[in-house]
């Protein structure tokens, strides 16, 4: 369902479903997971537990680990309320993420046409979800999709992670 | 995988004081069921303070933010809500978006019916 949808700026394949059985352009990016799911508000805490179960994998603190969490659910908060609102049924969402020396970076994609990048969030959150996302994360990104979703780009530094992980 | 505590609302009564203790993760799914319970309370006494206990949260997102202001707002004029202040990442979901001095946040072992510091 996500087929051909590759951002310009977007090099990784994190788009791809299956991207964990193939190889990446970067031979030193892993892929820790690569999920699709509805996008309704049950699959939130769905996707926060996938996320810090990860990054708990890879000995990230707990303040890190709530950081991350934090950030997907405001990543998919928005997916949820706004990507779809003119469509008849939710659409899906599709997160990822992988793991390039010490960072740690999760996508959240969707197909809608709700949110445009530049485009102030509405709704309950207050448009509070974004600047989360900004304070929380290293670096973000929001990138078009070419068939009119968003990709939000999310990186984490990682401190310490130790070898072979 | 470590699947969630499922989120509820504790509702308990003692004299004019009415609290309510959600558990669990107050996130987009779970915030209507916190929202129900507090206009339950409102509807049913009209003089009761209103103490929402978040130290039992597990997580809380924007939504729940959100919902803190819009309850904070309904009882703003009767100063009739008081917000147990919760566990380090609840607290530093209200430090980031900046609302922590916006709404009447008391400490657990805080009167919640002396008037606000």
């Amino acid at each position: 369902m996500t087929g051909g949808r590759v951002s310009e700026s977007d090099q990784s394949g994190i788009d791809d479903p299956s991207g964990a059985s193939r190889p990446s352009p970067d031979a030193r990016a892993r892929v820790l997971f690569s999920e699709t799911y509805p996008a309704v508000a049950g699959s939130i805490s769905t996707v926060r537990a996938t996320v810090g179960e990860s990054a708990a994998q890879l000995g990230a603190s707990a303040a890190l680990i709530d950081d991350l969490k934090l950030a997907v659910s405001e990543a998919v908060n928005n997916v949820v309320l706004h990507a779809y609102a003119e469509a008849d049924q939710p659409g899906l969402i599709h997160v990822e993420a992988t793991l390039a020396a010490a960072e740690l970076s999760i996508s959240v994609t969707d197909t809608g046409s709700g949110l445009q990048v530049g485009q102030p969030e509405p709704g309950p959150g207050l448009g509070l979800g974004l600047a989360l996302i900004g304070q929380l994360a290293d670096h973000v990104e929001l990138l078009q999709g070419s068939n009119g979703g968003l990709h939000v780009l999310m990186r984490f530094a990682l401190p310490a992670i130790p070898p072979d992980t | 995988m470590s699947l969630p505590v499922p989120f509820k609302v504790r509702r308990e009564g003692a004299g004019r004081t009415q609290r309510l203790i959600p558990t669990g993760e107050l996130d987009l799914a779970t915030a209507p069921v916190l929202e129900r319970a507090f206009d339950g309370v409102l509807r049913d006494d009209d003089e009761a303070m209103i103490v929402v206990d978040l130290t039992e949260l597990s997580f809380m997102d924007s939504t729940g933010v959100a919902l803190l202001l819009r309850m904070t707002a309904a009882c703003a004029d009767a100063d009739r809500l008081r917000i147990v202040n919760g566990t380090p990442s609840v607290v530093r979901v209200l430090d980031l978006t900046g609302v922590r001095a916006r709404l009447p946040i008391i400490a657990s072992h805080d009167d919640p019916r002396a008037p606000l510091q």
